[in-house]
């Protein structure tokens, strides 16, 4: 992969490709490889961009279907393999000022709670996060539009009880 | 809960360490070393239970009186174990300082040269010896006079070929079975690391 393409192609969306990758990685390690092999799945795939959608809907319908498909691969690799890795959280660094350790601490337990949720209601939910709008979200997700609000809905509802538990707890 | 989802998503990417991304390593290079370390593991295995299978062999015909046949198949087998040990010393060679596209060619080669010999010696060597572990069945078994007598002058020309083609058949499947079984997945991921590495090389 040419530096070029990363620097001006994918890094300036790295967010996007940060946000999924962790919500469907168990490990620091396994968020690396993730990372990693998007981008080098965009840098594959850039020709077949035709310019249809804009650049960051593109990068996260790539983002959402290799972290889609490496999970699956992971699942069906030996169990014990990702009990071991599962133990592992993901590292994160940390401001030292209250609110933001606040913040990180909100946000990784709301990370726990949306990996929780089925595969593709991960993918919804983090659509809807990002301020995708119903239609974009179908788009990317290859699903109906009409039927994504009753989804959110219903996803979100069960995202603030998982939520909720993990904040008493 | 004090804040809406929609505000801990937004306020916990604020944290700018959060965001940032992680460097791009040499994926393949990681990836390669990992899938060349996991099928030295497996040949490495492989191979060594042929001893044990050599010896439980041998002891089950020590035990039906059938030592000399219980001795061949024992050294066969033990032959192949020192076979095998010999042609994936290759694997030991490979070095990983290399680019990985280097090493990763070295290894599909020599997995294809290895097809191609084992295929060779189970298709046209495995059924002579087959056959002599045959013969030297018939000859330890009680019924050898029997077995003698009921053959033909036909059936003594016709089922060797025919056992020599069966055994022919059954070796070259069996070996393509198990390579299959036993180092497919690792062989296609190979094969899809050079594909993908010759891709990124354009």
């Amino acid at each position: 992969m040419s530096s070029d393409f990363y620097k001006t192609s994918i890094l300036p969306h790295s967010a996007i490709i940060i946000k999924i990758c962790r919500a469907y990685s168990n490990s620091q390690e396994d968020y690396e490889d993730y990372y990693q092999e998007v981008c080098l799945q965009i840098w594959k795939s850039k020709d077949n961009f035709k310019n249809k959608s804009e650049w960051s809907t593109w990068i996260y319908r790539i983002s959402l279907n290799v972290c889609l498909s490496l999970l699956r691969k992971q699942k069906k690799q030996d169990v014990t393999n990702r009990f071991e890795t599962s133990n592992n959280e993901i590292s994160i660094q940390s401001d030292a000022t209250e609110e933001s350790k606040e913040n990180d601490t909100n946000i990784i337990k709301l990370y726990d709670a949306i990996k929780e949720l089925s595969e593709i209601d991960r993918g919804i939910i983090l659509l809807y996060l990002e301020k995708k709008t119903y239609k974009e979200i179908a788009e990317i997700m290859g699903t109906n539009s009409n039927s994504i609000g009753v989804k959110i809905t219903r996803i979100k509802k069960r995202l603030k009880k998982q939520l909720t538990k993990k904040i008493t707890n | 809960m004090k804040k809406s989802i929609e505000e801990i998503w937004s306020e916990g990417f604020d944290n700018k360490n959060f965001s940032i991304p992680p460097v791009i390593v040499n994926l393949y290079d990681k990836k390669s070393i990992l899938t060349i370390d996991k099928l030295k593991a497996a040949t490495k295995k492989d191979n060594w239970s042929i001893i044990p299978m050599a010896l439980i062999v041998l002891i089950f015909f020590i035990i039906k009186s059938k030592v000399i046949f219980g001795l061949y198949l024992a050294t066969l087998m033990l032959s192949l174990f020192f076979l095998n040990r010999k042609r994936l010393q290759f694997l030991n060679t490979i070095n990983t300082d290399q680019s990985c596209f280097e090493y990763l060619s070295k290894i599909q080669k020599m997995i294809k040269n290895n097809v191609k010999f084992y295929t060779r010696l189970l298709g046209i060597g495995f059924p002579f010896l087959a056959y002599i572990g045959y013969r030297l069945f018939i000859l330890g078994s009680d019924q050898k006079d029997h077995l003698l007598e009921i053959y033909s002058i036909n059936t003594m020309i016709i089922s060797p070929i025919i056992l020599l083609i069966s055994f022919s058949i059954i070796g070259v499947l069996s070996f393509r079975l198990s390579n299959y079984l036993i180092y497919g997945r690792l062989i296609k991921k190979i094969d899809e690391m050079i594909e993908e590495l010759a891709f990124l090389t354009k």
